[in-house]
């Protein structure tokens, strides 16, 4: 045990992927704005897909936590990665007609491979 | 010596001998195991699907309900929509037990679990729910393919053709 104990290491780690969504900005957005204002308050989307005359624009936002603990032999390894995630669908005038948002991004957690989230 | 302590001693260094084979068996072996776990976003709980109802609700609806999604694609009758959830565990176990001096022999295995379950709904030009789908990303999806031409019929027209010039030393 003694062993095990003084021979054990661990790590914590952060990662993100671009920058956090600001709530603020997402729910500034309706329907009838224009292209020019979403990329004003969102900057730049991730992806943009078209559809039909249509388009859709992807912004996201990626955080991820690793825990890991290694004694001797046996080693646990954890890995939680939530998202910000904001699709805007634009009409064929590049008007928005739909916005849809998940701001999930700061609930990544360190945890052990047997634990379960902690649900809000 | 106690007739008592005899056998608490030997006992003592049975203990200590197995603990001394046991572990000169690990390091010497190289025996190892691992546990990981991979979980990406959170899984949509199937009440907020259940008010969705085909032919009937509306892309807004869908999005206040489910967030947005992972992936938007064009599909040929409107476009469809993919929410989906990643909880992947594996283990292993790896035993190494040197041979001789220049050989060593590995012995592994493992387990993994690996299916991205997610729900995939599809929408008619008017933004109108046609049908929802559950279950393995992979089985419903549809295939991927090229934007629409919107320039005409003829596809060739979409992408005019590109006139390159070499330059070269005159």
């Amino acid at each position: 045990m003694a062993l095990a104990l003084g021979a054990s290491s661990c790590a914590l780690t952060k990662s993100q992927t671009h920058m956090p969504i600001p709530a603020a900005d997402v729910m500034a957005l309706q329907p009838g704005d224009s292209a020019a204002k979403v990329t004003d308050l969102l900057g730049a989307p991730t992806e943009v897909v078209q559809l039909g005359r249509r388009s859709a624009y992807r912004y996201d936002f990626t955080e991820t936590k690793r825990a890991g603990l290694w004694l001797i032999v046996v080693g646990f390894l954890n890995t939680d990665s939530q998202q910000d995630r904001v699709w805007v669908f634009l009409d064929e005038n590049d008007n928005v007609s739909h916005v849809g948002a998940t701001l999930d991004g700061t609930r990544a957690e360190w945890g052990m491979p047997w634990s379960d989230r902690d649900e809000e | 010596m106690s007739l008592l302590e005899f056998p608490l001693h030997r006992l003592a260094r049975w203990r200590a001998a197995s603990a001394l084979a046991l572990s000169s068996c690990l390091f010497a072996s190289c025996l190892s195991a691992e546990f990981n776990r991979d979980r990406e976003l959170i899984e949509i709980d199937s009440a907020a699907m259940q008010p969705l109802i085909v032919g009937e609700s509306t892309l807004t609806e869908c999005l206040a309900a489910l967030g947005a999604p992972l992936h938007v694609w064009e599909i040929d009758t409107g476009a469809c929509l993919a929410w989906y959830w990643i909880d992947k565990s594996d283990w292993g176990v790896t035993l190494a037990v040197p041979a001789s001096d220049a050989i060593s022999a590995n012995l592994s295995y493992g387990e993994s679990s690996e299916d991205i379950e997610g729900l995939v709904l599809f929408f008619d030009n008017d933004w109108t729910l046609t049908s929802k789908r559950t279950g393995l990303i992979s089985e419903i999806v549809p295939a991927r393919r090229r934007p629409a031409d919107l320039t005409g019929d003829d596809p060739a027209k979409a992408i005019p053709e590109l006139e390159v010039e070499v330059a070269g030393d005159e």
